[in-house]
Formats: C-alpha cells, structure tokens, sequence
C-alpha cells in the first residue's frame, strides 16, 4: 500500500516539473508562434548561475537563478527573436537551434564539458514522513512550487491586462494588434514568463539530482516540447496537463515494466507521443485557435 | 483637411495588384460606403488603412489629421484614432464578453463609464458578460465587434461587412446604431453587401470593379445610382 502511495507522489511531482517544463514552451508558442528550441539553454545557463551563487543563502541563491532565466529569455527575444517575427516557422525554429548552439558552445568552452556537483539544498533530498509514508522533501516543494505557479499564472491570465492581452495574443495576435496591444511588449512578457519557468526549473532539477552538465537542458527541452505536444500545441492549460501526464506515464513504466523491458522506456514514450501525433493530433485540450479565423 | 485622406492606394499579394490606385475621403460625422463585387479589393482596403498589412505590400499615402500613417503598425493606427472591425468580426471566442470589450479599451485603458456607456447601447453583452465569447450568436458577436471597437473611442470606424449572416430585422438594428454613431460625430468608412442600404445611409458612396473605383457618388446621386445599379425598386 505504502508502495503505490510512494509511486503516486514520485509520478505527481514528476508531472510538476514536466508542466512547468511544457508551460515554458507553450506561453512562447501560443504568443509568438515560435519553438524555442533554446529553452533548455535558459535552465542550462540558470543552473550554472546557481552553481556560482550557491554559497549564498537560499533566497537569494533562488532569486539570482530566476533572474538569470528572465533577463536570458528576454534577451533571446530581443536579440535573435524579434528579428525574425514575421518569418516562417521553419525560420524561427532554426533561429532556436542557432541560438541554442551558441549558447550550449559558449558554456562548454567557459565551464568545460564535464558535469559538476552542486552543493545546493542538499537537506531537501532527505524524507519527511506523513501519515507513514516517506516523502522526499524536494518532492514536496516540486508539487508546492507547481501548484503555487500555476495558481500564480491562471491568476495574471485572467486577472490582469496584460494577462488578457496575452490570451488574445495567443488567440489571434492579429487582432489583438489591432485593438492596440503592443506585439514587441507583449511577446517580451512571454518571454519573460518563460524565462521565470525555466529558472525554476533549473533550480528543482539542480536541486534533485545535485549535477549539472551543459547538455543538460536537451532532454529538458524535449520533455516540454512531447508535453506541449500530448496536451495541445498553444494551449496554457494543454501544456499543464500533458507535463503531468507525461511525468505519470513515465513512472508507471518505470514501475510497471518488466527488467527486460526497462532501457526502452524512453523509445516506448516517444512512441507514445508519435501514436499521440498520429490519432489526436490536436492533444488533449487544444487551443480554440485552429479553424476559428473566418 | 479632411480627417481620413487616402490618396492613390495600392496594394500587392506577391504579382497581384489588389487594389490601384484607389483614392477616397472621410470626414468627422459622414458614412462613406465602399460597395463592389466578391475580390474587388474591399477588404484589402480597409485593412490597409488600418495597418494590418505589411508596409511592403503598400503604396500611395494615406493621412489621418493630415499625419502619414500608411505603413505605420496597427498599434499605433488605433491608438491616433481609427478602428476597424474587420471581416469575420474576429471576436476572441476564449475570452470573456468582458475581456473582449477590456481589450478594445487597451488605447485609453478603459474608464468606467465607456464601459457603461457602451453596454446601455448593447445591453445584451451585459447580461453575457461573464459568457465565453464564442457562445454568442452571429448577431450578438457583431455587436460585441462593433462595441469593442467603440472602447477604443474611435474618430474614425473602419466597417467589414457588418451585417454578413444577420438577419434582416437585425440588419435593421445595426444599420440605426451604424447611423446613430455618425450623427455622434464618427468617420465611418462602410463597406457592405447590402448595398441600398449602405448607400441609403452614405454621404458618398464608391463602386469598386475589380482593384479600382469605376464610379463614385455623391449626395443626392447616391439615391440614384441605387436605381440604375439595382433596379427601379426606391428604396426599402
Ligand atoms: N492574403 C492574400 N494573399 C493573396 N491574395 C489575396 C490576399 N488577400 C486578398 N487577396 C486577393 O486580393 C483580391 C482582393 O481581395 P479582398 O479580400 O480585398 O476583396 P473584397 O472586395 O473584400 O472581397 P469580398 O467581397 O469577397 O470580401 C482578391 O483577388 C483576393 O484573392
Ligand atoms: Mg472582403
């Protein structure tokens, strides 16, 4: 019993980190209509910023690391991005690539290519008991920081201005531009939301497996893109639901597969994802967007 | 120094020229009607003056106040004073009736009494108000588009075929808040399919063929064109 409760927060908080990783895709995606392939990028450089700061308290070892991810991510827009607004999307994803390249090269070349340990919130990784069962501690913060986002997010979607301007984007940029909404303010706020998720990421991921290397936004990057995908291309909440489904599915096939099948769990999932493309192309919750220009 | 000068517009798809040499006013108070054929350059117009098509697209000059706006971005179109509310009526059908008219007071950032002023000339987004957008009918979404746009508190109102997909006794309703809205001072610019009562209405009214004006009217010409254009019935 205490086995399937141990399995069921492992696949919650797992499904956390994913939608955050998904949410981070899908608030550029929806706006810009651009696959920021150089998302890992921001968690990467994030993580290595941490890594520079750990020594100082924890607030503000946390504070310095999301601001890395905002100020990165706003600068990605305004540098390489806003340039190519009006291009394709074959363009902008090969300016993703670019831009990822460069960065993933300036790291390797600055902190070499071997990975490193973090001393950071190393006490987070030992278990508190509640009602018999061991919880890590980091998994706990995983689903509070989630859940806190989420709630945060929802709330300055529906709450605020610049929260309507950005679901309207989302909805029909055009339009939005035309009733006044400034596209270059409104794509860097997404950016920078983007930029704060990343930053978290980087810190929860730093934080559980206490290494950093500087390929280590690649799974990352991918794991949001299958999340973003599986929930919906451009939808908000889509890219929530897909990270959690995608962060559960991957725990019942580590619990659930025989030995023998084990080293093909990440074929099996992308596998998944491919059926998922080929049966409900429009994911789980789609975006209203698809069909609805007149 | 007419409020709204377009002069000598053209516009281009790739090697298509939509529309040549197209040249028109548009004063505080009057409606002028742009009627013509399916892919007469109608909308390309429209969204032109407006700013929704890249400046690359675009030649001659267009002038709101005597400043220069062709090419500028449509943020900022909207901001000096001209709204359009475009073909499809392109309502958010996500958000909120609520949200959809927050967003049309984006240029002023929508004060209270806007709000209430818009809503008693369309009480029944008052009542919808909280409804997702996109469960409105046709004719409440017009209304929504048309009441949008107001927040903005145009000078000049750019109208896409308000009245496609209307019913006739709504078409009625729109056409009075259409006549209301100029004799409040607004510019409108009116293209429309029911072309008898768009030039019923229209100060001057400008029959497109294919990319240019063959004709226009003014005054009391308007009345009469509508017999040789569409028959010898007067006027409904
Ligand atoms: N985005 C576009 N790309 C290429 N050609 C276009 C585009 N938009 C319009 N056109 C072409 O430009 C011409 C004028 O189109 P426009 O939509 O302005 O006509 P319209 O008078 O509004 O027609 P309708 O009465 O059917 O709405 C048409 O031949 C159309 O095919
Ligand atoms: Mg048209």
């Amino acid at each position: 019993m205490s086995d399937v409760a141990q399995h069921l927060v492992n696949a919650a908080s797992l499904g956390s980190l994913y939608a955050l990783l998904a949410l981070g895709i899908a608030v550029i995606f929806g706006v810009g209509r651009i696959l920021n392939f150089a998302h890992g990028q921001l968690i990467t450089v994030s993580a290595y910023v941490l890594l520079v700061v750990s020594g100082l308290p924890w607030p503000l070892v946390v504070v310095l690391t999301l601001l890395t991810g905002v100020v990165l991510a706003l600068a990605m827009e305004r540098f390489a991005f806003r340039h190519v607004r009006r291009a394709d999307p074959a363009t902008t994803l090969i300016v993703g690539f670019a831009v990822a390249a460069l960065i993933q090269e300036i790291l390797v070349l600055s902190v070499g290519a071997r990975s490193k340990t973090v001393d950071f919130a190393t006490s987070t990784t030992l278990p508190v008991d509640i009602a018999g069962i061991s919880i890590p501690r980091l998994d706990l913060v995983t689903m509070g920081v989630t859940a806190v986002l989420l709630i945060g997010l929802t709330l300055l979607l529906t709450r605020t201005t610049v929260g309507i301007q950005l679901r309207a984007a989302s909805e029909d940029f055009g339009m939005a531009r035309l009733l006044g909404v400034r596209s270059t303010r409104i794509v860097a706020t997404a950016f920078a939301i983007s930029g704060l998720l990343a930053g978290t990421a980087a810190v929860l991921l730093t934080a559980k497996s206490g290494t950093l290397a500087p390929e280590m936004g690649t799974p990352a990057v991918l794991i949001g893109f299958f999340a973003t995908v599986i929930g919906g291309m451009g939808s908000l909440p889509g890219a929530a639901v897909g990270g959690f489904v995608l962060g559960v599915v991957t725990v019942l096939m580590q619990v659930l597969l025989p030995d023998g099948l084990l080293p093909y769990r990440e074929s099996l999932l992308f596998t998944c994802v491919i059926a998922m493309l080929l049966f409900r192309p429009q994911g789980i919750l789609p975006a209203a967007t698809a069909g609805q220009r007149v | 120094m007419p409020l709204l000068e377009v002069r000598d517009l053209g516009v281009r798809y790739g090697s298509v020229a939509a529309v040549r040499g197209v040249s028109f006013t548009c004063d505080a108070g009057e409606i002028v009607t742009l009627v013509g054929p399916n892919g007469a350059g109608k909308t390309s117009i429209l969204n032109a003056v407006a700013g929704a098509l890249e400046s690359a697209r675009l030649t001659g000059d267009v002038r709101f106040d005597d400043v220069p706006i062709l090419g500028d971005a449509p943020e900022r179109i909207v901001h000096r004073g001209i709204s359009l509310v475009p073909e499809g009526r392109r309502i958010f059908t996500t958000l909120t009736v609520g949200e959809n008219l927050r967003l049309g007071a984006t240029p002023h950032g929508g004060s209270a009494e806007d709000m209430v002023s818009v809503l008693e000339r369309f009480p029944i987004l008052a009542e919808f108000r909280r409804r997702p957008a996109g469960l409105l009918s046709g004719g409440q979404q017009q209304q929504l588009a048309l009441a949008r746009a107001l927040l903005a508190r145009p000078r000049v109102l750019l109208l896409d075929e308000p009245s496609l997909g209307l019913a006739p006794q709504v078409v009625g309703d729109l056409f009075r808040a259409i006549a209301d809205l100029r004799d409040e001072g607004i510019g409108i610019v009116l293209v429309e399919q029911h072309a008898r009562r768009a030039m019923k209405l229209a100060s001057r009214c400008h029959v497109m063929g294919h990319g240019t004006f063959v004709q226009g009217l003014e005054g009391s010409d308007v009345a009469e064109v509508v017999g040789a254009y569409f028959g010898g019935d007067a006027l409904p």
